[in-house]
């Protein structure tokens, strides 16, 4: 794309408008379009709801960015709305989660090859088997309440197997932490981090509005163990940020995160109307970055190279299936646990996840229950020919 | 051309990528020439004169997502020639037709392949066994409260539940279950009237746009001279004419018609799903009719028991207007029923099916 942070102005925010019919246009088909077009759309809704949680904290510690702050956030929640109003209504919550679960994986997956950082990437992979997990575990649900095929969603992507098991990601809070990265650390780290922060607040947020709206109690209990794991993950990914970044610097990595992924959307979209929305808000971000570029220059008084470095985008998310990737680091690191910030073999766990697990596996573990003795099929588990039929 | 009344859509292609531009969010200069009644192609003139300043053909990009109330180009003159928008007349509303549909297996065997050996390694098969989810289901069955309660009638029908002996105590009963009843249809009914708003709705959207799929009847056979627009707004009126008359009869029991009783609740939580699919901008008229046929034939058993209830407790008076009521349903099922066997039978292939 050749976008340069440092050069390119986008669009001013003056003239970021949208109606309401804007912003609610026509959804994406379930049926029709390519998976990682919805992909995608989960992708940068999280980007935006981030970019606008990151702004609400900003404006809370930073006086003399109020104005620019608010006017920046009124337009990211109108981004927002554009983009998950491109969700059709057919889709089911259970679809809708089968969808998010892919996005974990096969960002986090491209992700994991992108980042320099070995120690940061072995964390990106670690997380990357759990929502894997996730995703044969509400693949059984999805078959065995709603009798559909999650491959219906998926489309031969993304295997629907199980990894390091959901039973298992139950931490104590001290080993969900990561060291952060460094002051030092190359743009593409920043990027990488907070990206998937964004996505993973957004997965929890998601089934903790949904969770409740199921009757089946199978259902309740998967998405409140699952929720709880997403909200593990928010940690885990939020503390590779580091925590000595002004808050402002924080603003300026956001904004440079969605520039960097809309650019990324735009080069690899398939469907032509979802690919104007994301060069239209490439082009607003652009316009966002600016606002924060000044406010950083001017209230910090500081060299935003410091930040971004040369001020071109480091090399875009792959938005393809990394089957091969992801089952290479089955086989190798599902054994793989947390003690405080190591990554250990299993027997060498942190001794406090083991006793919060048993306590919250007291009960029983719904993930486990749900998915018991579920093999995925094509066509669900009904066609297996071991199932009787009148 | 009157602005908003056409169904004109101009491509603008480019660098190989089609991007359709919807003919009324063209910016004021840019019209299709001439295109005629009916016409099927046409040139995009720049009209000129009104500019406010001179964009590169990059803008175009940005017509599919721009207002007219952001008037960011007005005037192109290199356009013309080095970038011509096409005009193609679009249906206003899809048929559903054979497409790019994904979500078939067999459409990528050789991934399904790969993610069966991947099932074979990790996941292998084992006979199916869903006990565990039975016993927890079962579990909270047993300790689940209620829905929610019935709402207690304020006279006759307390009084009587209220009474000792165990004969009365089953009259109380029945009454209350009745008077649940009673609810459940008359959000039914209530939500029917929505239902039959959105169907008309959807009708009138094909209708406009110059198709008239459904052929008059009432259900019987006979020669009409109802429209079926007239159909459809005089079963609406009858749907409404049911809740009200159920509203009236809750009146007179002594119970309060506003409130929401359980099967009232768990109705509705059944019927939701017919309100996404009829409100859906993309669904076709042959599919909403396939859902409204869902709520009358629910509707009809719902008054067939609903006059076997009122029998039974003792309800004499409100068994005509009960019956008038099922033979209105009756006639209902009868109209839609034939719809859609109609348009299944002799109109695949449009935008109504």
């Amino acid at each position: 794309m050749g976008i340069d942070l440092l050069r390119d102005k986008g669009t001013p925010v003056s003239q970021q408008r949208m109606s309401w019919k804007d912003m609610v246009g026509k959804p994406i088909s379930k049926l029709d379009d390519d998976a990682f077009t919805r992909v995608r759309i989960i992708l940068m809704n999280g980007l935006e709801l981030d970019s606008l949680r990151t702004k609400q904290v900003a404006l809370r510690m930073n006086r003399d960015a109020r104005v620019q702050l608010a006017e920046l956030m009124r337009v990211e929640q109108h981004q927002a709305t554009t983009i998950n109003w491109l969700i059709g209504a057919d889709h089911s919550p259970i679809e809708t989660t089968i969808g998010y679960e892919q996005t974990a994986i096969e960002v986090t997956a491209s992700v994991a090859q992108l980042e320099p950082d070995t120690y940061l990437a072995c964390g990106y992979r670690y997380a990357l088997l759990e929502d894997f997990d996730h995703l044969y575990r509400y693949a059984a649900l999805l078959d065995r309440l709603e009798g559909k095929d999650a491959n219906n969603i998926i489309q031969g992507y993304t295997d629907i197997v199980p990894a390091r098991p959901t039973i298992a990601h139950h931490r104590a809070p001290e080993h969900d932490l990561l060291r952060p990265y460094g002051s030092d650390a190359p743009l593409a780290t920043k990027l990488n981090a907070v990206t998937l922060v964004g996505g993973e607040y957004q997965t929890h947020d998601y089934y903790m509005n949904i969770g409740p709206l199921f009757a089946d109690p199978l259902a309740r209990q998967l998405y409140a163990e699952i929720a709880s794991v997403e909200s593990q993950h928010i940690t885990h990914y939020g503390s590779m940020l580091n925590p000595d970044e002004s808050v402002l610097e924080k603003l300026l990595v956001s904004e440079a995160c969605e520039v960097w992924n809309y650019a990324g959307c735009l080069e690899q979209e398939s469907n032509p109307r979802v690919k104007a929305i994301w060069e239209k808000f490439l082009d607003y971000e652009l316009g966002h970055f600016q606002v924060a570029l000044k406010l950083f220059k001017e209230l910090e008084r500081r060299d935003p190279a410091e930040v971004l470095g040369d001020g071109r985008l480091p090399p875009f998310i792959q938005f393809e299936s990394h089957r091969r990737f992801v089952r290479e680091t089955i086989a190798r690191e599902t054994s793989l646990r947390k003690d405080g910030v190591q990554f250990v073999q299993e027997d060498a766990e942190g001794a406090s996840s083991i006793a919060y697990r048993e306590a919250v596996n007291a009960a029983g573990s719904p993930s486990s229950t749900v998915s018991h003795t579920y093999s995925w099929m094509p066509g669900t588990e009904l066609m297996r020919s071991g199932v009787k039929a009148a | 051309m009157e602005r908003g009344h056409n169904r004109l859509v101009p491509a603008a292609v480019m660098g190989g990528t089609t991007r359709r531009i919807p003919l009324m969010l063209l910016p004021p200069g840019y019209w299709p020439a001439r295109p005629g009644k009916g016409a099927r192609w046409g040139r995009v003139h720049c009209r000129g004169g009104s500019a406010r300043r001179t964009l590169g053909h990059a803008d175009w990009r940005y017509w599919s997502l721009e207002s007219l109330s952001v008037p960011t180009v007005t005037c192109c003159s290199t356009c013309k020639d080095a970038l011509p928008p096409i005009f193609k007349r679009e249906a206003y509303m899809e048929a559903t037709a054979p497409g790019p549909n994904r979500t078939g297996a067999a459409l990528v065997q050789n991934e399904v392949n790969l993610m069966l050996e991947a099932v074979r390694d990790l996941s292998p098969p084992i006979p199916i066994s869903t006990l565990q989810i039975d016993v927890e289901r079962q579990s909270y069955i047993v300790e689940a409260d209620s829905v929610g309660s019935i709402p207690p009638p304020k006279s006759s029908l307390k009084r009587a539940a209220a009474k000792g002996s165990a004969k009365t105590k089953s009259a109380g009963a029945n009454a209350e279950v009745f008077l649940d009843k009673l609810g459940e249809r008359i959000a039914f009914e209530r939500t029917g009237t929505r239902l039959y708003d959105a169907l008309i709705t959807k009708y009138l959207a094909l209708h406009n746009a110059g198709g008239e799929v459904l052929p008059p009847t009432d259900g019987t056979g006979e020669a009409v001279e109802e429209t079926a627009l007239q159909t459809l707004q005089r079963i609406r009126a009858e749907e409404l004419g049911h809740f009200r008359m159920l509203c009236e009869s809750v009146v007179k029991l002594g119970a309060d018609p506003t409130a929401q009783t359980p099967c009232a609740d768990v109705a509705a939580a059944a019927s939701s799903g017919l309100i996404q699919v009829i409100t859906d901008p993309r669904t076709t008229l042959a599919q909403c009719l396939n859902t409204i046929l869902t709520a009358e034939l629910t509707d009809n058993a719902g008054w067939e028991l609903l006059g076997q209830l009122a029998q039974e407790a003792g309800h004499n008076e409100l068994g005509v207007p009960f019956s008038q009521a099922l033979e209105a349903e009756q006639r209902h099922l009868v109209i839609i029923r034939d719809w859609l066997k109609l348009l299944l039978t002799t109109e695949a292939g449009t935008a109504a099916v």
